[in-house]
């Protein structure tokens, strides 16, 4: 159920202001990969490249190419719909429909495939994935309540279970622990601990130790100054890279030297 | 420790507790002008309607006998072009914010503002157009209804436009990374968050055409309960009978009025159903087809997909079939041939994709070809109109600039300029005072008096600033373009004060804390903090609210078009009165109302990009 994601000489490009340039890398499938990197270094573009949901942005394009086992997802018979439906994402701000109670947001991506789900299954759906989210037993009185009422870090858990809902093969999260509490924090990484059982997780991540707890391999990106482009720095096995990285640049920054 | 090194007594302070009567000039000022805007805001429209329901009520004749008919056509015709002009007007606007090529959203943006710009007198020439060719004997009842659909689709495209675009882009953005098409994300996120004010457009949009059918009604004379009589008398003198019969108000100033207080309730009661809080509905859970197009583990993601250069085939086949079923059936003509060649083109690339790419895919394409159409035929009149003013203008190049049309021109600019200083300080003082000064309450009812006073049918403004005169001067002294400047200023006021109001709501609270905490005067933090951030906004406002009440000059052509009093020169009256006398120049005065009106738009774009900074782009 996992797939392999290769990303070959990607750029990214903002109308005439290159974010990221010729990044060439492989994740493997089960597996957790984690972003690491200063602020405006491109990580938050990479990850929208990988699902293309970069060119909904006006004025965003890519250059090169997203190999999704094998398959180059900016190909010209490849449906966005389908790449979007395979490689969830769940972003930074937590972005819950406001128009839709708790339950129908869980269900919002499952609703779009018209699977057919009687009423029980779409129960068992909602808890499963609330449950793995750690959020079932807090909002499980009140499911058809506006998500709109839930706090900032419970609703970025429902997103997380949203994304979840749907099975994507592979999962893209957006810094999903910042600004929450430690307990929080702790379940979400329990959650991609389970999640990589059978999937492929990218996370983008300011932590440092949350990048040495729960990733296997970790890419750190820079830039060479502010204006210019991101680059992949250097991209290897988590505890060598925290433990004996090849670039000065790396040790710099996981030391505390820079940014 | 001398007394030399230490520091002198700070000077003493200005005094922290004040005297609720010695607080600063300037802010004093500043609250009595807010609040004189304010008064003036609500007191002029108050005013008209009052003065014209003062007039109806003692009119010396009583309702006249054609008052009862007069105003179930009026509600019938209006209803009916509402119901059918919604949903093609929300598509036009779906088309041009969410679905067209992201390159052209802008520019067919500005074109859909436009539309909504451009007064209803000139579609009501498209009608002529129709009827001269047909020999005159097309039903007339449905002819005045499309005339009033292309009159009142631009201004539910335009206002729903307006909501389409501020749908926020995370939540647009989270729906397409759970793997929605196009259409599921409209159907998901645009629409859910734009149901309420499409509601209120609703009702916007019927107070614009029960104006627009008074209005038909009394340029084409008298009103049977079935059909229009058609192309009745649709002199001056014709229109001014049915304002005023004996010396009072006639049966269509009391419709109006009627109209008026209909439109009123209607506007309040949708406002006080729809300003409760949105909430999740439990929804029931679908059994739809299994999603052919796979889903679930190991899915392919390329394939079952059409070709580019699908498209490039089934256009040609189409024409082909078309083409071919003429010839069968003996029957040709350009016109046919189009509109058959774009019917069976859409057909048949929508079975195409139902065939190769699934049923989603399938209501995805259906549903963006069903917009783009609405589109078109949103802007089929416009493009109709100009080709025709055009080709007129350029026919008789000496009447486009002759001198009563400049006559015209002039009148019609010096009402408008006249409008403007008058409404813009009072409706910004009003804004001001609304999110400022009043508190929440306050602000709460002035929002409701300005949406109430926003849907409010324009004739009845206009036919209240006629009665309005007619007290002070004596009914064949009205001074029309005094009448339409003061109307204009009715209509103008609760869109400023509206469109003020939200762009002042936007300006970040932490600014004017932060000027607070540096010690600013209120009157200060208002003027360069409030005012200024909001400054880009606000000009678009203005000019928003400009190009929609000349777009609803259907007002002006009654007031100032039709009085008898010693003012000719406005555009509207000029239109009328050519297209009654069938005279020379009646295109050359559409030419012109075309340029003023594209000119103001193109004002509004331009002024608010060069001015303080800009709200997202």
């Amino acid at each position: 159920m996992a797939r392999r994601v290769e990303l070959r000489h990607l750029s990214a490009r903002y109308g005439a202001l290159t974010a990221v340039q010729d990044v060439s890398m492989t994740i493997e499938p089960r597996s957790v990969t984690a972003f690491i990197g200063p602020s405006g270094c491109g990580k938050s573009t990479m990850l929208r490249a990988m699902n293309r949901m970069l060119e909904v942005i006006p004025n965003a394009r890519v250059e090169g190419r997203v190999l999704l086992d094998g398959t180059n997802i900016y190909g010209r018979m490849v449906d966005p719909v389908r790449v979007r439906r395979t490689v969830g994402m769940v972003y930074q701000q937590p972005n819950p429909f406001p128009t839709m109670s708790i339950r129908d947001n869980v269900l919002a991506g499952v609703h779009l495939t018209n699977r057919r789900l009687g009423r029980a299954e779409a129960d068992t759906v909602v808890e499963t994935c609330l449950r793995g989210t750690n959020l079932w037993e807090e909002v499980r009185e009140r499911l058809d309540e506006p998500a709109t009422g839930l706090s900032g870090g419970q609703q970025r858990r429902l997103c997380i279970a949203r994304a979840v809902a749907v099975e994507p093969e592979v999962l893209l999260l957006d810094e999903p622990c910042s600004a929450l509490d430690p307990i929080s924090t702790q379940t979400i990484e329990e959650l991609i601990g389970r999640l990589r059982e059978d999937r492929t997780v990218v996370i983008v991540t300011h932590n440092m130790r949350q990048a040495a707890r729960v990733s296997e391999r970790t890419a750190f990106f820079s830039t060479d100054g502010p204006g210019t482009p991101g680059r992949l720095v250097e991209y290897d096995d988590t505890a060598t890279l925290f433990s004996n990285p090849r670039h000065q640049q790396t040790e710099d920054y996981i030391t505390g030297r820079l940014g | 420790m001398s007394n030399a090194t230490q520091p002198p007594p700070a000077a003493p302070a200005g005094r922290l507790v004040v005297p609720p009567g010695a607080r600063s000039t300037g802010d004093r000022a500043a609250r009595a002008l807010a609040r004189a805007g304010t008064g003036a805001a609500v007191l002029i429209p108050v005013a008209l309607i009052a003065v014209l329901a003062c007039q109806s009520a003692t009119a010396p004749g009583g309702p006249g006998e054609g008052l009862g008919r007069l105003l179930a056509w009026t509600l019938c015709a209006a209803t009916a072009a509402v119901a059918a002009g919604l949903p093609v007007g929300v598509g036009a606007a779906l088309f041009a914010a969410r679905f067209a090529p992201r390159r052209a959203r802008r520019a067919l943006g500005t074109v859909i503002d436009l539309l909504a710009a451009v007064p209803a007198v000139a579609y009501l020439l498209l009608a002529q157009g129709l009827v001269n060719p047909a020999g005159g004997d097309v039903d007339r009842a449905v002819l005045a209804g499309l005339v009033l659909m292309a009159a009142i689709v631009p201004t539910i495209a335009s206002l729903s436009h307006g909501v389409f675009a501020q749908v926020p882009f995370g939540r647009m953005e989270a729906s397409l990374a759970l793997g929605a098409t196009r259409w599921e994300m409209v159907r998901q996120v645009v629409l859910p968050f734009s149901a309420r004010t499409l509601r209120s457009t609703a009702a916007l949009a019927l107070s614009r055409a029960l104006s627009e059918a008074l209005t038909l009604a009394a340029l084409f004379g008298g009103v049977r309960p079935d059909r229009l009589t058609w192309p009745g008398d649709g002199s001056r003198s014709g229109l001014w009978r049915l304002l005023l019969s004996g010396g009072g108000l006639g049966p269509f100033a009391l419709a109006a009025f009627a109209v008026a207080f209909a439109v009123l309730a209607v506007g309040l009661a949708a406002r006080a159903l729809t300003a409760r809080r949105p909430r999740g509905r439990p929804r029931r859970e679908r059994a739809g087809r299994p999603d052919s197009a796979g889903r679930g583990v190991g899915a392919p993601l390329a394939g079952g997909r059409l070709p580019g250069w699908s498209g490039a085939v089934l256009a040609p086949a189409c024409l082909l079939v078309v083409v071919l079923l003429e010839a069968l059936a003996g029957a040709a003509g350009l016109t046919g041939t189009l509109v058959g060649w774009a019917f069976a083109y859409l057909l048949a690339h929508l079975l195409v994709v139902w065939a190769v790419e699934g049923s989603r895919s399938a209501a995805d394409t259906g549903c963006r070809d069903l917009c783009a159409v609405a589109f078109a035929l949103t802007v089929l009149p416009l493009v109709s109109l100009l080709v025709r003013a055009v080709l007129g203008a350029v026919a008789s190049p000496a009447v486009f600039s002759s001198a009563p049309v400049l006559t015209a021109v002039g009148g019609t600019l010096a009402t408008i300029a006249a409008a403007t200083v008058v409404s813009v300080p009072v409706g910004l003082a009003c804004a001001v005072w609304s999110t400022e000064y009043a508190g929440r309450r306050g602000a709460r009812v002035v929002a409701s008096l300005a949406d109430a006073a926003v849907s409010v049918p324009p004739l009845t403004a206009g036919l209240g600033a006629l009665a309005f005169f007619g007290l002070l001067a004596g009914p064949a002294q009205v001074p029309g373009r005094a009448a339409a400047g003061v109307a204009l200023c009715a209509l103008m006021i609760p869109y400023i004060v509206r469109g003020a109001t939200q762009m002042l709501d936007l300006v970040p609270p932490a600014l004017r804390e932060q000027a607070l905490a540096l010690g600013a005067a209120t009157w200060s933090v208002i003027l360069r903090v409030q005012l200024a951030t909001a400054s880009a906004g606000l000009v678009q406002a203005v000019v928003l609210a400009l190009s929609r009440a000349v777009g609803a000059a259907s007002l002006m052509l009654v007031v100032s078009g039709s009085a008898p009093g010693p003012t000719p020169g406005s555009l509207p009256g000029w239109i009328v009165d050519r297209f009654a006398s069938g005279a020379d120049g009646l295109w050359a005065g559409v030419a012109w109302l075309v340029v003023i009106v594209v000119a103001l738009e193109l004002a509004g774009r331009v002024i608010p990009a060069r001015h303080g900074p800009r709200n997202n782009p």
